[in-house]
């Protein structure tokens, strides 16, 4: 790769052993299209092999490499360095999570906080249906639109990063917890909005929301949190207003006709064993023919 | 040195971004501006609240004493931080009137499938054309505040 021009990598690390920050500058080359992810990469194969990040899928798929970029979080994965335009790099750890080394953060605390909402498909008395799942709820392509935009979230924490209500209220539930409330409240096949509604009705929840925006703009899958923070609050809204009582989930789809003759049918029994059998027999016959 | 080395607890701190965290970084959506400048105009008012009150319970003390203080306060100076303080009061107020109309989900619309390039619902057209709105009708009211003000040492 034909590099196109060095720039500086200014990376405030966390140093666990003496509990500060310090900052440490290198020198990258850039070639088109590299990615941040990849310049850190460089620096720990070239450079400085102490230096601790977290990476996993490098495609804005596994949402683990979220870093502070030049002030504004952002998944290092899928920022190149030249759109950037910038000659010299910050890098900072994700802010509101606990410091772990150099640019890693814990994010028990974030992962803890989605876990209050019940980030599941409650149904009511349907307890063997929720366990032993035999058939599939029925949905129609408009109620998937519903809450689609939602379900692309990769929890990356970046929305918990920029947001400045986390940043003071370390109860508050943050951007991502509460848009994945909204997720599962709009889901068609869902019974737990009552339930999910009271997790979410308080100053910690959707009400601490005061509009500023910066979880949507930090977003690198266009979920949009605000959005369904807003929608929340419709929710506890017309709830209090008495327009919703009890919500009806979507029904299960109706039994297959081949499924019951399915049953009947027995399955081959092909074992490792008797394959090996069976490829020893065809061999033999095999060496046996000339 | 080894056990040492094991047993030495490693240090971790909350990385919370606190109150100076309000502003963040120099790059930043309108909202958060917004919601910054909400924030100080909050606090900025309840300042001038308390200033109010100990202004006016001078009247208590009866009306000589009030006499002298409103010497005190009659000058143009005071009418500039008046001026300061009405601004805040306008931006506050009609800031609060378009938080209360987004915060309640109207004007946003609905979800939209997520194709790239992806769509933010306060940088649509009809939030935005709210807050266009909210900024004339907050310029028209600071124009009236600052004509009022003016009239008293014109005139």
């Amino acid at each position: 790769m034909e590099t196109v021009k060095n720039v500086k990598f200014r990376i405030k690390r966390w140093i666990p052993e003496e509990g500060r920050f310090r900052v440490d500058t290198f020198e990258v080359p850039v070639f088109k299209g590299m990615t941040v992810l990849e310049g850190l990469i460089y620096i720990k194969e070239n450079l400085d092999p102490s230096l601790a990040f977290r990476r996993s899928c490098r495609m804005a798929t596994c949402g683990i490499c979220g870093i502070i970029i030049n002030g504004k979080p952002m998944l290092a994965c899928a920022t190149q360095i030249l759109h950037l335009n910038s000659d010299v790099l910050t890098l900072e750890p994700l802010k509101n999570l606990p410091l772990v080394k150099d640019l890693v953060v814990d994010h028990t605390p974030f992962f803890e906080k989605q876990r209050e909402i019940k980030p599941y498909i409650i149904r009511e008395g349907g307890e063997e249906e929720y366990w032993n799942p035999s058939r599939e709820y029925l949905q129609t392509p408009e109620e998937v639109e519903e809450y689609l935009q939602f379900s692309y979230c990769l929890t990356c924490a970046l929305c918990y990063s920029a947001c400045p209500i986390t940043g003071t209220n370390p109860n508050y539930l943050g951007p991502q917890a509460l848009m994945n409330a909204y997720r599962f409240i709009a889901d068609s096949r869902d019974e737990g909005l009552l339930i999910r509604l009271d997790i979410v009705d308080s100053p910690d929840g959707c009400w601490g929301c005061h509009l500023a925006g910066s979880c949507s703009d930090a977003c690198p899958k266009g979920v949009d949190p605000a959005l369904a923070i807003q929608l929340l609050r419709r929710k506890i809204i017309e709830r209090d207003l008495g327009y919703i009582k009890a919500v009806k989930g979507a029904p299960l789809a109706p039994p297959l006709p081949y499924v019951e003759e399915a049953k009947e049918v027995k399955p081959p029994k092909f074992t490792v064993r008797g394959a090996q059998k069976k490829i020893k027999e065809i061999m033999e016959k095999f060496v046996e023919q000339p | 040195m080894g056990f040492a080395k094991r047993d030495r607890k490693y240090k971790t701190r909350n990385n919370m971004t606190g109150t100076l965290g309000w502003i963040g970084h120099l790059r930043m959506n309108m909202e958060r501006y917004l919601f910054f400048l909400h924030r100080v105009t909050g606090i900025g008012l309840v300042a001038y609240l308390i200033l109010h009150i100990i202004v006016t319970s001078s009247r208590m003390y009866g009306e000589s004493t009030y006499r002298l203080t409103e010497s005190v306060i009659k000058n143009p100076y005071a009418d500039i931080g008046l001026f300061i303080v009405m601004a805040g009061l306008i931006f506050h107020g009609v800031n609060g009137i378009r938080l209360i109309l987004n915060e309640y989900g109207f004007l946003l619309g609905k979800p939209t499938k997520p194709v790239y390039p992806y769509r933010e619902v306060l940088k649509t057209r009809r939030p935005r054309l709210l807050l266009l709105l909210m900024i004339v009708i907050g310029i028209i009211l600071l124009l009236i505040v600052g004509y009022e003000l003016l009239l008293v040492w014109v005139i």
